[in-house]
């Protein structure tokens, strides 16, 4: 089997098996993990940010019409054939 | 010319800096919403009555909407478009705080409307559709 001389487990040009790095395999696996979390914040994170967002929303158009709308008079509108825009 | 004197300078910089800073915007923030409450506060008897007389409707949008074929009287012209405004101010507050959009924030208020309105109301579905409710 002949890859390529820097290629781990080919062998190299002069007939010599070529070794892997110390450093690649411990490295390699830590990108790995690295890019499993990032692709697990990127699909939750955006959901919890937009549903916090709406609840503030929610609360802060309470917290300013709360008192409009309890002040606004309920009582029923005629029902009258208007027709629509 | 005559020369600034540096701690006029510095009094005049640190002026500047102190009223474009967050604690002083925070100020005028809470001043500035209760003046636009008290004038929503003061046209809400004419537009709930001009709303239960069928004359206008609830967008979906969180806006006023003359319905088509009503009587537009020029006071009720004049309330419909002080009290968008107003409206769109605190959407678009609320908006900014918020990192939001006015339209978002807009809809979000189309629907407490809807809740909370009283039956007959006109209103515009999320389709662009009116109903009386």
């Amino acid at each position: 089997m002949r890859l390529h001389p820097q290629i781990p487990g080919s062998i190299s040009a002069d007939g010599k098996a070529v070794a892997m790095k110390p450093w690649l395999l411990p490295g390699l696996l830590l990108a790995g993990i690295a890019a499993g979390n990032g692709c697990v914040r990127v699909k939750t994170e955006p959901i919890h940010i937009t549903m916090d967002v709406n609840l503030r929303i929610q609360r802060d158009l309470d917290n300013f019409f709360g008192d409009l709308d309890q002040a606004a008079p309920r009582t029923p509108a005629p029902a009258a054939n208007q027709p629509e825009p | 010319m005559r020369p600034i004197r540096p701690p006029l300078l510095l009094a005049a910089i640190a002026l500047l800096l102190a009223a474009g800073s967050p604690a002083t915007r925070a100020q005028q923030g809470p001043a500035e919403a209760a003046v636009l409450k008290q004038r929503m506060a003061e046209r809400l008897p004419p537009l709930t009555q001009w709303k239960a007389q069928g004359i206008l409707g609830e967008n979906n949008r969180g806006l006023l909407e003359f319905m088509a074929g009503a009587a537009r009287q020029p006071a009720a012209e004049k309330a419909v478009a002080a009290e968008n405004a107003d409206r769109l101010a605190v959407y678009g507050k609320i908006a900014r705080k918020n990192n939001s959009t006015a339209e978002a924030v807009g809809k979000a208020r189309a629907q407490q409307i809807a809740a909370q309105a009283p039956p007959g109301s006109w209103l515009q579905d999320a389709t662009g559709d009116w109903r009386q409710k």
